[in-house]
């Protein structure tokens, strides 16, 4: 394996100690102060030297909305049309981009010139769980170790993205043990359902008793959280520190759909995954980094031909209406926006839909300093394999993950002291960046 | 213990693709509550034959049944403390550990089959066609019959077809040999493993890995003790205690080894030893620098509540003691699933069908899904004596007594319960979630709502100061110190009331944290 600790160092009886006190470090939760966690990420090379340090696109993006189509898109019959056998029961559209989109694409298509389609993704697993996991981490599943979402990778490398809100946040799904081996407090924080917003927010007394028990808290409090000075506790100070400031913080308005006017909520669709990306763009607005939005339905083994046109609306309309709001408030070169699935379909449709199909897939990028109106790579005629070589889960990690700004094929060493990559090894496809 | 058991042995209620696997954790809870030794419950689980629906020990196992090797890296882990998983795909990086030294040990499993396909086959092709059966009864009748543990007749281990080093051929047969960590090792007797037949290699590795003589394994589950009962172990990570010499205290790690071995494995008399230690009982410190040098244990040190006490305290302080009469025993529902020993018949599936249908677990249409977990409410059936209490959404019953583990939103996930997916995924970190639960949560109303147990004992009660008294010790158990009742009494005196009060000392540090 390729590592950049040498072995040697390791088998030195004081580097190993030093490694598994830093270790110790990240497993005690010495260095889990709420949202300015420093500490893990001094420990290891400053962003700025990585590999990739210098490579187009370094760093453009800001902001990371991660779009997670569960159930596996047919690239077929969305964003890699073929004619002849493997043609599905939508008509090819063409887009002033001069790539072609399917009819289920209508507003996309009109954004076309602003996106950038991977139409080579490749990879081997077709089972749902285990596909979803590697393409939501860049890992393949294990046993033994749980991979962190990029989210926590970012928070690791460049500390917390907000004072008040969370840096990560995964919109209609739960969080997942997103935080991988780092601190439980890069977890993302689960919005099961936009319209909902944040859970628990308003105290349970009325505004007077309220601040009656706080006042009382405080006092009752004092002796025991400031007597011994454990790194622990007083994290736990922090947090409720926290969590006072964003009971009262104009951030809260972030969670808060109802101050969208009922126009632009229609633009983005009534449904949960369009009213998710209206909520993921007022969210990084706000200073969240890293938003997952989830959108369901997608496997189509018999229903292609009766559910595609509801399911690829919903998805369509929240997507092109995301990417218009982002370029008018001038925010889209400096948020990537991502389109995800676990799996693309098989090129044979056969009794109303397709089966899973990894060899090849297509995923979307947009924004953040990626071409716009870009198609990279191809997939053969049929659709069924890449023409080339092809882009892997990893690759496409490596890729959003430089496109944070953050080291890519530099080790870093797990709680359990193993040496991770983010991106597993994988190099950034920069030919994707302008 | 059940539940920090549960966690290093990921007791789960479904295994990774639904399959229930709720007579594990009855095993492991009946198992528990007789003190049964640890190296007798280790051994049980790694020579458990038979289905899981009839043997709960299986179990463990089985809970890699669909990847075999993880499963080795695992129990290595858990029961020995040694870290291979790298080793499983290359050479480890960082010790001494070759990919060979793996396999050689996996082989030893290498004659285990852990699902009964043909049994499947048998299914389908019996009843497969018989639309008087739901579909989703079929396959959960043929997933709780399908695994199980079974000695095949060869040892079919193979060196992986990309094997990459000079020590082995790809593709090649793998021959079972044992790990050591010394030279020395290999000379003890419980090297000598008398294996003769494939059918004997997993009954000789466990008896090597669970002797006295073992290296680890007495070493391993002390360390662990250590650390659940001290904050911090002996030698860290607790997964890892391959190199002994790495130990804050080497001494030590090697005092509670042999105290180990003299309690025999009795988790609870060692842990005796622990309580009445000089040690235990001392002043807690804070969490020490380990960057400025090992700890030496001169007490414990503060450490949070896991997620599980926080929740059971406060489930308490609700319900009060009778929540001990809630018990969730759901094992029975997969023994009644059970198929008779030989050929499939048509007649005996409809047979089981029926009498699942009779027991109320079909309820929902969905195969007795309810007993899986998926909702709160659905559980109820799985009680044993008492039913528990559900306020504002909340069943109230101790932890070991809900799923397994709760589901993700659920006051014990927030506060690190682990997902049981990994051994040792618990956590006390902290977050702002977990603030916002006991804040303004359904907890939080729980607990300071009039009804609740320890708030109506101190509404009871005629003076502040008694009342104060009385929260005091319900949620931090010592009297309040007078400048504290004082604190108390005028708030009390200005309109707080005892619910208000209960609020407040849940919300505190010293609450969720052990001085």
């Amino acid at each position: 394996m390729s590592r950049n600790l040498p072995s040697d160092q390791l088998r030195d009886p004081l580097a190993r100690r030093s490694f598994i006190e830093r270790c110790a470090k990240v497993s005690f939760g010495l260095s889990v102060l709420p949202f300015f966690n420093q500490l893990a990420a001094a420990a290891d090379a400053a962003p700025g030297s990585a590999p990739n340090a210098g490579l187009p696109g370094f760093g453009k993006a800001k902001r990371v909305i991660f779009i997670q189509l569960a159930g596996g898109m047919s690239h077929i019959d969305t964003f890699d049309p073929k004619e002849g056998g493997s043609k599905g029961p939508g008509a090819t559209i063409s887009t002033k981009a001069g790539f072609q989109l399917t009819e289920y694409l209508p507003e996309t298509a009109k954004v076309a010139g602003r996106i950038a389609v991977i139409r080579n993704m490749t990879a081997k697993v077709g089972v749902h769980a285990s596909a979803s996991y590697l393409m939501r981490t860049g890992f393949e599943q294990r046993g033994t170790v749980q991979h962190p979402m990029l989210g926590a990778w970012a928070q690791h490398f460049l500390g917390a993205s907000s004072k008040t809100l969370p840096s990560t946040v995964c919109v209609g799904r739960p969080s997942n043990h997103g935080n991988g081996w780092f601190p439980a407090a890069y977890s993302p924080l689960p919005i099961l359902s936009p319209n909902d917003g944040l859970q628990n927010i308003k105290g349970l007394a009325d505004a007077d008793t309220q601040s009656r028990r706080l006042d009382l808290l405080a006092q009752l409090n004092g002796s025991f959280a400031g007597a011994p000075a454990d790194e622990n506790v007083k994290a736990y100070n922090e947090f409720y520190e926290s969590t006072f400031q964003l009971m009262k913080s104009k951030d809260l308005a972030a969670f808060d759909l109802a101050a969208e006017s009922a126009a632009t909520k229609a633009r983005f669709g009534t449904s949960k995954f369009g009213q998710g990306c209206l909520l993921a763009r007022r969210l990084v607005e706000h200073g969240v980094r890293f938003v997952e939005v989830s959108h369901g339905g997608w496997d189509m083994h018999a229903t292609l031909d009766t559910r595609m046109k509801d399911v690829g609306a919903e998805f369509d309309r929240g997507y092109a209406a995301l990417i218009q709001d982002l370029e008018a408030k001038g925010l889209l070169d400096s948020t990537l926006v991502v389109v995800a699935t676990e799996f693309g379909r098989k090129p044979d449709f056969s009794g109303g839909g397709r089966g899973h199909h990894p060899l090849v897939f297509s995923t979307v990028l947009a924004g953040g300093g990626v071409k716009r109106g870009y198609v990279h790579g191809a997939s053969d005629a049929k659709g069924y394999a890449p023409d080339g070589e092809g882009v892997s889960p990893g690759s496409l990690h490596a890729t959003i993950a430089h496109a944070a700004g953050l080291p890519v094929q530099t080790d870093i060493i797990t709680p359990a002291g193993r040496p991770m990559q983010v991106g597993n090894k994988a190099k950034p496809v920069t030919a994707l960046f302008a | 213990m059940f539940n920090w058991m549960a966690d290093l042995l990921r007791v789960k209620d479904t295994f990774n693709k639904g399959v229930p696997a709720f007579t594990f954790e009855d095993w492991l809870k009946a198992r528990l509550a007789a003190n049964a030794p640890w190296d007798k419950l280790v051994m049980e689980m790694l020579t458990a034959d038979g289905r899981l629906c009839d043997n709960g020990a299986a179990g463990f196992l089985l809970f890699d049944a669909e990847m075999p090797l993880d499963g080795v890296s695992n129990l290595l882990t858990t029961f020995l403390g040694t870290n291979m998983a790298c080793a499983q795909c290359h050479d480890h990086p960082l010790a001494e550990w070759k990919q060979r030294d793996f396999y050689q040990l996996a082989a030893f499993f290498g004659a285990t089959d852990q699902k009964d396909e043909s049994m499947l086959a048998q299914i389908r092709r019996t009843v497969g066609k018989d639309d008087s059966l739901p579909k989703a009864v079929v396959k959960r009748i043929g997933d709780v019959n399908a695994y199980r543990l079974e000695d095949t007749a060869a040892q079919k281990l193979t060196f992986p077809k990309d094997y990459k080093y000079k020590d082995a051929k790809p593709g090649s047969p793998v021959s079972p040999v044992l790990i050591t960590w010394d030279k020395a090792d290999a000379g003890l007797p419980i090297y000598q493993v008398g294996a003769k037949t494939p059918a004997q290699l997993r009954d000789g590795f466990a008896a090597w890995l669970t002797s006295p003589q073992n290296p680890r394994f007495a070493t391993n589950i002390a360390n662990r003790l250590w650390k659940k009962n001290l904050g911090l172990a002996v030698l860290e990570p607790v997964n890892d205690v391959d190199d002994l010499t790495q130990a804050f205290s080497p001494e030590l790690l090697a005092h509670l080894t042999t105290v180990m071995k003299s309690a025999r494995f009795d988790l609870r008399e060692f842990q005796r030893v622990i309580y009445n230690s000089r040690t235990y009982q001392a002043v807690a410190n804070p969490t020490p620098d380990l960057a400025k040098g090992p700890y030496l244990f001169s007490g414990p040190i503060v450490r949070r509540f896991t997620a599980e006490q926080a929740w059971d305290s406060l489930v308490v302080a609700s319900v009060g003691a009778s929540v001990d009469n809630v018990l969730l025993r759901r094992g029975d529902d997969m023994k009644l699933m059970a198929l008779p020993k030989g050929p499939i018949t048509a007649v005996a599936v409809h047979r089981v069908y029926d009498t699942i249908k009779e027991a109320g677990l079909l309820k929902g249409g969905n195969g007795g899904k309810k007993t899986a977990g998926g909702s709160m409410a659905g559980l109820a059936s799985g009680y044993d004596g008492e039913k528990p209490q559900t306020r504002n959404g909340l069943l109230l019953a101790r932890a070991s007594e809900l799923p397994q583990p709760s589901p993700e939103n659920h006051f014990l996930r927030v506060f690190g319960q682990g997902d049981r997916l990994l051994a040792d995924s618990a956590t006390s970190d902290g977050s702002v979630p977990q603030v916002l639960q006991m804040m303004n949560g359904a907890v939080g109303r729980t607990v300071s709502d009039a009804k609740a147990t320890a708030v109506a004992a101190a509404a009871g009660l005629s003076s502040r100061e008694a009342q104060v008294d009385s929260l005091y010790l319900s949620f931090l158990s010592r009297h309040p110190r007078p400048d504290e009742s004082a604190k108390a009494v005028k708030a009390m005196a200005a309109g707080l009331t005892p619910a208000d009060l209960a609020w407040v000392l849940a919300n505190t540090r010293e609450f969720l944290f052990l001085p």
